[in-house]
Parts: C-alpha cells; sequence; structure tokens
C-alpha cells in the first residue's frame, strides 16, 4: 500500500527532465520486476535520468549479465541480450514483443506501462501497486 | 534619579515615516500580486468560456455523426479515425496544446479515441491506456458536465478541461483539452520586471526599517551613555541642555555643591582615592534626596543638583542634610579613612533668571559665599534679590518680543462729546508672551524703564504710529511718559521721525504720563515747546491724580487734559467727584483747554460728563480696545 502511494506520489508530482524522479520511479520499477534491490541494469543506449542518478541500481555495460535491459532505442540490442527482459522507455518501445513494459512521457504525463501476457511470459509477477498500470 | 532620553525630532519623523512607507510599499506589493492574480483569472475564466462554447458546438457536430457507435467507428476505420483527427486538430488554436478525445473502458480506465496530436512522440494511438492526472475525467463522466484542472505539476501545462460528450443521455466520451502554459507566462513575463521592482523595493524597505531601528537603538544607547559621567554614574554636564529641552527651571531648585578641600584628598591619598571618594559622596546625595531629583557631576568635585520646587525652608532641610551626612560619614578606602565635608549655594529661584548660565552664575554665588564664610555650610540667594532676577528676566522677555515681532499695538476709539463721532484713537502697547497670553505694559515697562531695549520699544512704537497715520486719515493719542521727554534719544527719535512729517505729526497727540514728580520743570517746559514745534498736540494723562495738577495748565502749553478714571468712575453719584471734574472742566474751557474723560464704564458716568460738557469721551461703556479698527 505504501509502495503504492509512493509510486502514485511520484507519478503525480514528477515533471518531465526531472531526473531524480524519473530514476526512482525505474528503480521502483526494475525492484518490481526483478525482486532485487541492487539489480544489475544494462542501458541501451542512453538513459540520462539513470546515468546521473542510478540509486539502488547497478548500472552495467555487459548486457549478458544484466537482471534487465532499459532501452532508449530498439535499434541494435545485442543479439545475445534481445531475450532478456526489456523495458522501453517510449510508447512505441511496446511494439516489439520482448519489451514486457514501458516509462514514457506523453503530453506532459508520465505513463507507465505493461503487457500481461508478456510479463507471464517472462515469469514476472509485479506488486500490486503496478496493477492499474497493467494492460491485459 | 534616571530620566528618559529624548529622542530628537529627526529621529522620531524618521521612526514614523519609514515604518509607514514599508507597510505603504508592503501594501502596493500584495495589491499588485492581487491584482496579477485577478488577471490571470479573468482571462482564464475568458479562455474557458470560449472553449467550452466550441466543445459545446463540437459536441453537438459528433452527435449527429456517430450517434451512440463513436468508438466502435474509430476503432474499426482507421481512414475515418484519420479525417476527424484532423477536423479536431481545427479545434486546438494557439492556446491548446494537446486535444484529444477519450473514453471509459469496462475496466474504468480511459483510452484514446482520437489524438489531434501531429508531433509523432506525443501523438497516442487509439485504445492507448491514457493515466489520468486527477479526477476531472471520472467527474466529467458522472456529473456529465465540463470539468477544469490547474497542471501545476505538468510541464508547459496551465489547464486541463475534460468536455463530455453526451448522447441520449449518456457520456460516450470525454473531449481533453490540455490549455498551455504559453498565455500565462507571456503575462507573466510581461508583469515580472513590475512584480520585481515592487518585490525588491518592498525587501528593501524592510530591511531600511530593520536597520533604521537599529541605528535608532544604537543612538539611542549611546546617546544615554554620552550623559552618564562614567565615574560617579550620575548625568554630566551635556545632560544640561538635553534636560532643558524638555523641562522648564520653573519646577526646580538649583544647588551647587562642592567637596571642601577635595584637592587636598587628590594630593594626600591619589586620584584613585579621589574618585572613591566622589562616588561616596555621590551615592550620600543620592540616598537624601528623591528620585525625581537630578543630580550632575558639573566639574571636578562641583555638583548641580536640581531639587523639585519646594517651599525655601524644605529645600534648604534638604541641603543641610546632604551637608549633615557627607560631613558626618567616615570614608574608609585603601587603608585610609577620610572625612570630607561638602558647601552648598542654593538659587531658590532659578526661573527668574535670563537663563540657565545666570541661575548657576547665583547659585554659584552663594556657593563662593559659603566656602568663602569657612566651608561645609549652606548659602541661600535671598528673596530680596527674587525682583532684580525678574527685572533681569522681563528685559530679556520684552527683546525677545522686539526681535519675535509679539509687540502689539490695540486702539481704543474716544468719540466728540458735541458731535457722538468717533474723533481719534489712543494707541495702546501691548505684549504677547510665548503662550500667546496678552501682558499688559503695567507689568513690564517699569523692568526695562532706563534700559536700551526701552528705547527700542519707543522707537517700535513710533514707527507704527507713523504707519497708521500715514495710512489712514484718523488722528491718534500716544503716550509718553513725562521721563520720556527728557530723554535725548526719545526726543531723537521723535524729531527723526516727524521732522520732516508736521502734517502727520499734527494728527498725532502725545499723551504725558508722570509717574515721578517733575523737578526740572524749565526743560519740561522747553522739551514740549520743541514738540509743539514738530507738530504735535500735548495731553497730560490720567490729570487729577498723582502728581499731575493746575501748575501743569498754567505753565505747560498744552491742548488736552485727560481727566483721571479715578474720577470718571461714579462720577454721577460720587458729589466730590462731580465737582472735581466740574471744576477741571471749567477751568480747562477757560483756559482753552480740551477735556477727555476716560474710562467711561457705564450709562449714567456717560450721562454725568455729558452733563458736565467734557469735549471727548473714551472706555470701555463706549467701545472697547482692539487690535483691528
Amino acid at each position: 500500500m505504501i509502495k503504492a502511494i509512493i509510486l502514485c506520489f511520484l507519478i503525480t508530482t514528477v515533471y518531465a527532465g526531472d531526473d531524480k524522479t524519473a530514476s526512482a520511479i525505474f528503480n521502483m520499477i526494475t525492484k518490481s520486476i526483478t525482486k532485487k534491490s541492487h539489480a544489475t541494469v544494462y542501458l541501451h543506449t542512453q538513459v540520462n535520468a539513470l546515468e546521473k542518478h542510478p540509486g539502488n541500481l547497478q548500472i552495467i555495460k555487459d548486457c549478458k549479465k544484466a537482471d534487465l535491459l532499459i532501452v532508449s532505442t530498439m535499434d541494435k540490442i545485442p543479439k545475445e541480450c534481445q531475450q532478456k527482459i526489456i523495458f522501453g522507455t517510449r510508447y512505441s518501445h511496446l511494439k516489439n514483443s520482448n519489451v514486457v513494459g514501458a516509462f514514457f512521457w506523453q503530453k506532459g504525463r508520465p505513463n507507465i506501462l505493461f503487457y500481461e501476457k508478456r510479463l507471464k511470459k517472462k515469469n514476472i509477477k509485479l506488486a500490486p501497486s503496478f496493477e492499474k498500470y497493467i494492460e491485459k | 534619579m534616571h530620566r528618559k532620553i529624548k529622542m530628537a525630532r529627526s529621529f522620531v519623523v524618521f521612526a514614523i515615516i519609514l515604518p509607514l512607507m514599508t507597510i505603504i510599499s508592503i501594501f502596493l506589493y500584495i495589491e499588485f500580486i492581487q491584482t496579477k492574480e485577478t488577471l490571470f483569472d479573468v482571462i482564464k475564466n475568458h479562455l474557458i468560456d470560449e472553449k467550452v462554447k466550441l466543445f459545446k458546438n463540437y459536441s453537438t457536430y459528433m452527435k449527429g455523426v456517430f450517434g451512440k457507435d463513436i468508438k466502435k467507428i474509430l476503432g474499426t476505420d482507421v481512414i475515418t479515425a484519420q479525417h476527424y483527427e484532423r477536423e479536431l486538430r481545427l479545434l486546438q488554436g494557439d492556446e491548446i496544446k494537446y486535444l484529444y478525445l477519450l473514453y471509459r473502458d469496462k475496466d474504468n480506465k480511459f483510452r484514446f479515441l482520437l489524438d489531434a496530436t501531429q508531433e509523432l512522440e506525443q501523438k497516442a494511438e487509439f485504445n492507448q491506456k491514457f493515466d489520468p492526472q486527477s479526477d476531472i475525467w471520472d467527474k466529467a463522466y458522472s456529473s456529465k458536465t465540463f470539468q477544469i484542472t490547474d497542471q501545476k505539476e505538468l510541464e508547459s501545462l496551465w489547464i486541463t478541461m475534460a468536455y463530455p460528450i453526451i448522447i441520449d443521455g449518456k457520456v460516450v466520451a470525454v473531449l481533453g483539452a490540455d490549455v498551455t502554459y504559453d498565455v500565462y507566462s507571456k503575462i507573466v513575463e510581461t508583469l515580472t520586471p513590475l512584480e520585481l521592482v515592487h518585490y525588491y523595493f518592498t525587501i528593501f524597505m524592510v530591511v531600511m526599517l530593520v536597520l533604521a531601528y537599529f541605528l535608532i537603538y544604537l543612538y539611542y544607547i549611546n546617546r544615554k551613555k554620552s550623559f552618564i559621567d562614567p565615574l560617579t554614574k550620575v548625568y554630566n554636564r551635556q545632560y544640561l541642555t538635553e534636560f532643558l529641552e524638555t523641562t522648564s527651571l520653573q519646577d526646580y531648585q538649583l544647588l551647587m555643591i562642592d567637596l571642601d578641600h577635595f584637592k587636598q584628598v587628590n594630593d594626600s591619598f591619589g586620584h584613585d582615592v579621589g574618585d572613591k571618594v566622589l562616588i561616596n559622596v555621590v551615592s550620600q546625595i543620592k540616598s537624601i534626596v528623591r528620585q525625581d531629583s537630578i543630580l550632575i557631576r558639573f566639574g571636578g568635585e562641583e555638583f548641580m543638583l536640581l531639587v523639585h520646587k519646594q517651599d525655601l525652608q524644605t529645600c534648604l532641610y534638604v541641603a543641610e542634610r546632604i551637608r549633615k551626612s557627607v560631613q558626618s560619614k567616615t570614608i574608609y578606602t585603601d587603608d585610609h579613612e577620610i572625612n570630607i565635608s561638602v558647601s552648598i549655594g542654593i538659587n531658590p529661584f532659578p526661573y527668574f533668571a535670563k537663563n540657565i548660565e545666570e541661575a548657576i552664575k547665583i547659585a554659584d554665588e552663594q556657593l563662593y559665599i559659603a566656602k568663602t564664610s569657612g566651608r561645609n555650610r549652606v548659602a541661600v540667594f535671598k528673596d530680596q534679590h527674587k525682583e532684580q532676577s525678574l527685572t533681569s528676566k522681563r528685559i530679556s522677555d520684552v527683546k525677545l518680543a522686539i526681535d519675535e515681532d509679539r509687540i502689539r499695538c490695540a486702539f481704543q476709539p474716544i468719540y466728540s462729546a458735541k458731535t457722538q463721532t468717533l474723533s481719534k484713537y489712543e494707541m495702546l502697547l501691548r505684549m504677547i508672551d510665548i503662550e500667546d497670553n496678552i501682558v499688559m505694559p503695567h507689568e513690564f515697562l517699569p523692568a526695562i524703564r532706563h534700559t536700551q531695549v526701552y528705547i527700542n520699544l519707543t522707537r517700535y512704537m513710533l514707527d507704527i504710529a507713523l504707519q497708521t497715520l500715514q495710512k489712514h486719515d484718523f488722528d491718534l493719542t500716544l503716550n509718553l511718559d513725562i521721563q520720556d521727554i527728557l530723554n535725548d534719544d526719545i526726543m531723537k527719535l521723535l524729531k527723526d521721525r516727524f521732522s520732516d512729517n508736521r502734517a502727520v505729526a499734527q494728527k498725532l497727540c502725545i499723551e504725558i504720563l508722570e509717574h515721578e514728580e517733575i523737578t526740572n520743570f524749565d526743560l519740561i517746559q522747553e522739551r514740549i515747546a520743541t514738540l509743539k514745534e514738530l507738530g504735535f498736540k500735548i495731553a497730560i494723562d490720567d490729570f487729577g491724580s498723582g502728581y499731575a495738577n493746575f501748575r501743569y495748565l498754567l505753565h505747560l502749553n498744552i491742548d488736552i487734559l485727560k481727566i483721571d478714571g479715578s474720577l470718571i468712575r461714579n462720577v454721577h453719584k460720587d458729589k466730590f467727584a462731580y465737582n472735581i471734574v466740574q471744576t477741571i472742566a471749567e477751568f480747562a474751557k477757560r483756559m482753552d483747554i480740551q477735556t477727555v474723560a476716560e474710562q467711561i464704564e457705564t450709562d449714567d458716568e456717560l450721562q454725568a460728563v455729558m452733563e458736565l460738557e467734557i469735549d471727548y469721551l473714551q472706555g470701555y461703556h463706549l467701545s472697547r480696545p482692539s487690535f483691528d479698527f
């Protein structure tokens, strides 16, 4: 419940370009996906918010060792990592079925979106606080 | 013993004006902010009104086109959807950044039907989930009325409107419009410089206010310190000026206290011991006098004590108590036993002195007497000296009144008994004191007689007489003392002013008064002759009383007799007075001298003097003196 309140608060107060808040949201999403407090994350190719403020995430350069890939583009994702859990930063990233969800800005508002089938395929069970962001 | 230090007037004005200006600037700043907010509200409401009208038309149009099947049609036919998105874009205008149509699915999630946004990154797809940031969407569905929310949290957005599209009484979609911040920003941009000026000015005023009060506080503290003698902690000499600015000496008696043979104490035991003796003596004086007495260290071992005015015996008693207390107390300091005494000079009437210096001088003279009479005693300025002091004060009062233009002339009409018409005016001298009270001449003339101030005052009066006669067509009478006629300076004044103005001099009658018996009758005769040559008429004032007698009528060439008011008073019932006035009147007629009855205060007196055929009439019954004609 507290997590849901924090997430709602972050979502409703975040400004575009507010990297610290965006990083906090990425941290919560990553923790919920990986169930790890200090998950390893590979950034493809540039995710400013996490590069500046990684928080509890361990940003690594080898995508094979990463628990999660957070991508800013779908182009040139290393082949060996294409089957890993991929999280997008644009709505268009969701067109790729390997992407389980995305956190993106649209019309000045932050949006979080997950696809239920893709989560199941990757055996991911998100925390209840993310329930309202899951598309069936 | 310590009084409040008076704050300089400029500081008081400063302390009032600055907070006032600060309050005004804060008020103006708040007013500015409120006006700005009101302006925003007006613009916002206007914008909302406009958009609501537009959306209402759009809603009507959508009803006609789609009916209830809006979602079905748009979801299945991409070309149609694109067409209506283009149409929707036409409503957008400059103020709306994002315009879109949403519907609520069975899970109560909002999804896009149409999105007028052209930018690919920002454009939502059909059926894409919309995460609401506020409850206006649900409210629009439930209340079926348009909803508005301020978008303070969303970048570049000002307000969001949710307009329900109602078909057959049911909300089928909500038109969402995000109004851009651009309008708001433009207004803010325009108003910001003005707001900043207001803001910084207010801050500046507040800082200045704090600084000013701090400076006033420092000034007050330092000023207070500057009036205190650091050794004895009583006032120093500087305080006296400050004290006299706020307080009159009238309420005080002045004592000068001096320690006897204090130099010997310093020479024998050193200055440190001397200082301790001073502190000790001050402490004893303070223990005897009242809290509201003012003790000032006037010099090395000399103190001035101002005690509240009381009878002389009480003042003497206080002085004696101080003297005895100091004498009886042995001061123990640094293994020394010191006995000291004081001499005290008292001026019980410092107010009568011309100024504080003179008041101190009088007390100092008494102190000198006390010292030369063997020390350890009290000497008092005696009561008989008071008159001298009073005279001195009167002289300075008149001097100041001349300088400050507070010498005035009143004019009392004199009527002709024969024609019963106004004949002339008598000029009467008046002084206005600093409290605006009228002071009669008998209250100040005796004090200034035989001084240069008296000559100056006479000059002043003659100038007024001359100016009045030149301006007006009536005659005047002016009072001069017989001694004035004998005074060369005054005779010179009369000659200087009237020798070339014979026509004017003929309109002026000099009434001669007497305060002393004339001893030099020949000189008087000569002076009156001179005055008559200049053209003046001569009258004898207060005839029938004092020194003025029939000898004057025989030997002085006079024109008019003014019968003394004491004879006129009750002339109608006092047979003796009646007979005297009758004799004077008959004698004057025979001598071809005109008569004036003065101080007529009742109708009976008036009838009596008319019966006695007096030529001219004057008195309160007829007319009072006035500063105007």
